[in-house]
C-alpha cells in the first residue's frame, strides 16, 4: 500500500491522464473514468 | 509440603495450558489514515465536444481518505475513496442549454482490498476491487500485485495486474430511467439515432517493475507494461465536422487499443539533506500516438520535520493517426477524432511541494500526527491549455 507523498503525486498524475493521449488503461477518459473534457 | 503442592501444581497446568499460552503474544495493530484534498482548473480554446473548438474551462474538487490496517505485521486491510466535483463548460455543450445538468458530475471512487507482507522472506502479496461511478459511467475492476526482494534489500521484483470493465451509459442517477442505465449519451442534436452497438469498454493493464541498488548512493528502477483496451475506445458526446460536408457525427475509433510504456528512472542520495529523482517514460500506442516523458523532483530535507521539493516535468507525443483539428475530416474516414487529448503537442509541468513531519503523539494515546504534505503544480501544453494544481494530505497513525 503506498501512502504519503504516492498519494498526492497520483491525485496530480489524474490531470496527466485526462490530458494526454499517453495514459490510459483505468487512468483517464480513454479507459473510463472522469469525463472531464 | 506445601512446595510439593505448588510443584504439582505448576506441572500439571503446563500440560493443560502450554507454556506460550500462559504469556499471550500480543498482536500489534497499526492504523494508517490519510486525508485528502485537490483542486484543478484548467483552461483552453480546443474543447471535443463541439469538434475541436471551443471552451475547455473546467473546474474539479477531489476530496478522499485512504485507511489502512496492519495486524502482527503482516496482514494489512486497505479501504480507500475519493470523489471529484466536476464543472465543466465544455461538457455544458452537450445539449447546447447553459448550465444545464451536463455542466456538473461527480465522480465517486472506492476501493478495498487485501495485503499480506511476509515475516521471514522479503515478500509480499496483495490485491483491491474497484469501483467507480458518474452519471454516465460504471466501473467494476480489479488490482493484483506482488513483489520480491532479495535478502540484502537491495533489488525488489514487482508485478501488477489491473483491469478495469467499464460500462459507459447513463442513467444509473436520473430519476426518468428509474434509476437504470439506459443509453450512451450524445450530442443533443445528433440523437436521432444510436451510434454505437457497444456500450462497454474493458482495460487490461500488465506492469512489471525492477528495483536495484546500484551503491549506498545510487539507485535506478526499470518499468514496462502493457495495455490492451477492447470495446468504445472513442467518447459518445464529442463531435465531429468535416472539410467536405455539413454534416455532424459522433467521434469513432478503432475497438482496440494496445499501448506500451517503458520508463527508466534514477535516484541519487547526494547528502543526507539532498535527493536528485529523475525519471524517462516512452510510450507507443497502435493508434499512432508515441510519447516521451522526463521528470526531475529534487527533495531537499531542512530538517527532520521540514522539506520542500521543486519538480520539473517534460512531455512531447505525436498526433493519433485519427486526429485531425476542426473541420479538417473528410467523411470518407473511417475513423476520426478532434480530441486534442490526442493531438500533436509539447507540455511541461512544474511545481513546488513542501512537507511537514511533526510525529506528534495525541496526548498520551497511541495516535501520532505523521505528516501534512502541500503541493502546487502548473501545467502548460503547446495548443494552449493550461491547469493549476493543488493537493494538501494529511496522514494520521496509531501504533
Amino acid at each position: 500500500m503506498q501512502f504519503g507523498s504516492s498519494t498526492v503525486e497520483n491525485m496530480e498524475q489524474k490531470a496527466h491522464a485526462y490530458r494526454e493521449g499517453a495514459s490510459g488503461a483505468g487512468k483517464g477518459k480513454t479507459s473510463g473514468g472522469c469525463g472531464c473534457k | 509440603m506445601r512446595l510439593f503442592f505448588l510443584t504439582i501444581s505448576i506441572f500439571f497446568l503446563s500440560i493443560v495450558y502450554p507454556q506460550d499460552t500462559l504469556f499471550k503474544k500480543k498482536h500489534l495493530t497499526e492504523i494508517d489514515i490519510e486525508a485528502f484534498y485537490s483542486f484543478y482548473t484548467q483552461d483552453g480554446e480546443h474543447s471535443a465536444v463541439t469538434g475541436g473548438i471551443g471552451t475547455e474551462k473546467l473546474h474539479v474538487h477531489g476530496a478522499g481518505f485512504n485507511f489502512g490496517l496492519t495486524y502482527d505485521t503482516s496482514h494489512t486491510l486497505i479501504v480507500e475513496s475519493y470523489i471529484d466535483a466536476i464543472t465543466s463548460a465544455s461538457t455544458d455543450k452537450i445539449d447546447f442549454i447553459v448550465s444545464s445538468a451536463s455542466y456538473h458530475d461527480n465522480h465517486v471512487s472506492a476501493h478495498i482490498g487485501y495485503q499480506y507482507t511476509s515475516k521471514r522472506n522479503p515478500f509480499l502479496i496483495g490485491g483491491k476491487y474497484l469501483f467507480g461511478m458518474e452519471s454516465d459511467f460504471m466501473s467494476h475492476g480489479f488490482n493484483l500485485w506482488t513483489s520480491i526482494a532479495s535478502k540484502d534489500q537491495t533489488r525488489n521484483i514487482s508485478l501488477s495486474l489491473v483491469c478495469y470493465f467499464d460500462d459507459l451509459r447513463w442513467g444509473r442517477l436520473a430519476e426518468e430511467t428509474g434509476y437504470k442505465p439506459t443509453t450512451l449519451v450524445y450530442p443533443v442534436e445528433l440523437r436521432y439515432k444510436q451510434w454505437f452497438d457497444i456500450y462497454h469498454r474493458n482495460s487490461y493493464n500488465l506492469n512489471l517493475g525492477l528495483k536495484q541498488d546500484i551503491n549506498r548512493k545510487l539507485s535506478v528502477q526499470l518499468d514496462g507494461g502493457i495495455i490492451l483496451q477492447k470495446g468504445l475506445i472513442s467518447t459518445s458526446f464529442h463531435r465531429i465536422y468535416f472539410i467536405d460536408s455539413d454534416s455532424v457525427k459522433v467521434e469513432n475509433l478503432p475497438r482496440q487499443r494496445l499501448q506500451i510504456p517503458l520508463g527508466i528512472g534514477l535516484n541519487a542520495f547526494i547528502n543526507p539533506v539532498l535527493i536528485i529523482k529523475t525519471y524517462y517514460r516512452y510510450y507507443w500506442d497502435d493508434i499512432g500516438i508515441s510519447a516521451h516523458t522526463i521528470t526531475l523532483e529534487v527533495p531537499v530535507k531542512l530538517n527532520y520535520r521540514f522539506s520542500f521539493y521543486p519538480f520539473l516535468r517534460f512531455y512531447q507525443q505525436t498526433a493519433s493517426t485519427y486526429f485531425k483539428p476542426y473541420k479538417e475530416h473528410l467523411l470518407s474516414d473511417e475513423y476520426y477524432t478532434s480530441d486534442y487529448d490526442l493531438s500533436a503537442f509539447l507540455s511541461y509541468k512544474i511545481g513546488l511541494g513542501f512537507g511537514f513531519f511533526p510525529d506528534t503523539r495525541f496526548g498520551k494515546s497511541r495516535w501520532a500526527f505523521n505528516n501534512i504534505v502541500f503541493r502546487y503544480a502548473y501545467y502548460n501544453r503547446t495548443d494552449g491549455l493550461d491547469a493549476h494544481m493543488l493537493s494538501l494530505l494529511f496522514d494520521v497513525r496509531k501504533y
